[in-house]
């Protein structure tokens, strides 16, 4: 009996110990893993999106670079104080998943000690982030409102404002799909029994569409369809496997899936412009090296990586 | 939205009415579901009867997002069962049936495993008692073990229907944020906050915490009850 009762105190000290032990080095350990597994994901999301539409734009890029530079390696910005290893963690809005991969690629050689994370989500979100503390040097929205929120809170350096980026709003459909949806007006018409949209709350994707659909008069006739997602690659995703009829994405996220086709683009003048602005945050506590990644989002090179996504430079 | 300017009334109470309806309906076809399958499980020989326990309480152990997928690869638009029920007209992806599935799913082991564990609580004599009374198996049933096992029963009834109000992730997945159709409280809450609306998300929770507690206080309530007949009583 008496060694009965030694063995079950040793086995719940033992387990005691065990649980402690696995807590404390998750602890220590979370840190470290969430920064390789950040650097790993975006090396893999910059190889597999930079072989198929980056090749274009570092070929083209590296061709420039011979032609006005005789130097056979890229050289660094000039005039740039050398950085120490920093990590920059860039908020950035959901259809940027794709192009940013390539772009870390091409930032890499450039100023290779900087590391970039990249948080993406729907801009509304990212915002409530910002706003509740959340560490981020940079923030890259797709939606004017969003940005203009945080500077009017302060939350933002005021005078690292760019307007980035210029994108197009458009009504997307399953690849093969015979619904024979051509038009934004067809959402009401018994060819979309569901549709996806953006949370206008805080997506930027569905505050433009709900403007579409409020120009063309038939906003009532779309409401019961509606499925939100709760951001742009969702809904891209529900388009991709069937589960809705069609939805309103960028077309740069229409671009960057072959299993959707972009059905019709929002007609002029009936959404306010999709504009990208970008900025530091006031919090941030690495602001030279995010300045040097924001003004490396406005070069050439960045802009021709921009480009080949479908995305507009701004101005 | 800012309730203390727009006042109650103007907050849209979907969310409450499509939980209630949701879990309501889940828990009816659970409770027969999980009675039946506890009833069936105990005739099992022993060998089957693990796997089959494992089977059933599966969902219960599994990550809500698990369950959820799964229910997609089963039922979404690229599997074979899905598309012929898009074919016939009644797609479940995106629909308040879908919210009643996937909080059915999730609810089932809980009213399964504890009306098993109030069915094993019987004391076997009286149902062979029963037996050599020449009662058969639906009589014994319906009249020896619901009425001593009742207890347990409504317990894991409870349980099921918190659990069904509760679920989120592959009610998510599953039946999607449609609000005024598959818009739970659960989901509501997850959407409020992200756009910010906290105090209207404060709403829902306060709600939740109320029926829940609710549902435990009842949960506890009839499990106290002793049954005179359950196994390791003398009968005093």
């Amino acid at each position: 009996m008496k060694c009965m009762k030694k063995a079950k105190s040793f086995m719940t000290g033992l387990l005691t110990f065990l649980l402690f032990a696995t807590l404390l080095s998750g602890c220590a350990d979370v840190k470290a893993t969430a920064a390789t597994s950040a650097e790993s994901s975006a090396a893999a999301i910059s190889t597999t999106a930079a072989s198929t539409a980056a090749d274009t734009a570092v070929s083209s890029e590296t061709t420039a670079a011979a032609v006005t530079e005789p130097t056979a390696t890229p050289s660094p910005i000039p005039n740039e104080p050398v950085l120490p290893d920093t990590e920059l963690i860039i908020s950035a809005a959901a259809s940027l998943t794709g192009v940013c991969g390539s772009l870390t690629d091409l930032f890499a050689k450039e100023q290779p000690q900087v590391t970039l994370t990249f948080n993406f989500g729907a801009s509304g979100a990212l915002q409530e982030q910002i706003e509740n503390g959340a560490p981020a040097d940079l923030f890259i929205s797709a939606g004017v409102k969003q940005m203009k929120a945080l500077t009017d809170g302060g939350f933002m350096v005021d005078d690292t404002l760019v307007d980035l980026l210029e994108n197009e709003v458009a009504l997307v459909i399953p690849a093969g799909s015979e619904a024979g949806i051509t038009s934004f007006e067809d959402a009401a018409t018994d060819k979309v029994i569901t549709l996806a949209l953006g949370d206008p709350d805080s997506v930027p994707a569905g505050q433009y569409a709900a403007q579409v659909f409020e120009s063309l008069g038939i906003t009532d006739d779309v409401s019961p369809k509606i499925v939100y997602g709760k951001d742009v690659r969702q809904i891209l995703t529900y388009i991709e496997n069937g589960e809705v009829d069609a939805g309103v994405i960028f077309v740069t996220d229409a671009y960057s899936s072959d299993k959707v086709t972009i059905a019709a683009t929002a007609p002029a003048g009936s959404h306010t412009a999709v504009i990208y602005p970008a900025g530091i945050v006031k919090a941030s506590e690495n602001q030279a090296a995010a300045q040097i990644f924001l003004d490396f989002l406005s070069t050439p090179e960045a802009a021709a990586v921009f480009e080949s996504y479908g995305f507009i430079m701004a101005g | 939205m800012d309730l203390t300017s727009a006042g109650i009334a103007a907050v849209d109470f979907s969310p409450f009415f499509i939980s209630m309806k949701a879990s309501v309906l889940a828990t009816f076809f659970v409770f027969f579901a999980g009675v039946a399958a506890a009833r069936w499980s105990l005739r099992l020989p022993r060998r089957i009867s693990g796997v089959i326990d494992g089977v059933f309480t599966l969902p219960m152990v599994l990550p809500p997002t698990v369950v959820g997928f799964g229910l997609l690869l089963l039922l979404g638009a690229q599997s074979p069962v899905g598309q012929f029920l898009t074919s016939i007209g009644h797609r479940i992806v995106f629909s308040f049936s879908a919210t009643v599935l996937a909080a059915g799913v999730v609810a089932f082991p809980m009213m399964y495993r504890t009306a098993r564990g109030a069915f094993e609580q019987v004391d076997n004599n009286l149902i062979s008692a029963a037996r050599t009374l020449g009662h058969g198996e639906w009589t014994i049933f319906w009249k020896v073990y619901m009425p001593l096992a009742w207890p347990g029963v409504a317990a894991g009834t409870i349980l099921a229907f918190a659990r069904a109000l509760g679920e989120f992730g592959a009610t998510l997945m599953l039946a999607g944020n449609i609000p005024g159709r598959t818009q739970t409280m659960p989901i509501a809450v997850f959407a409020q906050v992200e756009a910010g609306h906290t105090e209207q998300a404060l709403l829902w929770v306060i709600i939740i915490v109320i029926i829940a507690f609710a549902a435990v206080f009842l949960m506890n309530f009839l499990t106290m009850r002793k049954s005179h007949f359950r196994k390791g009583d003398d009968g005093v």
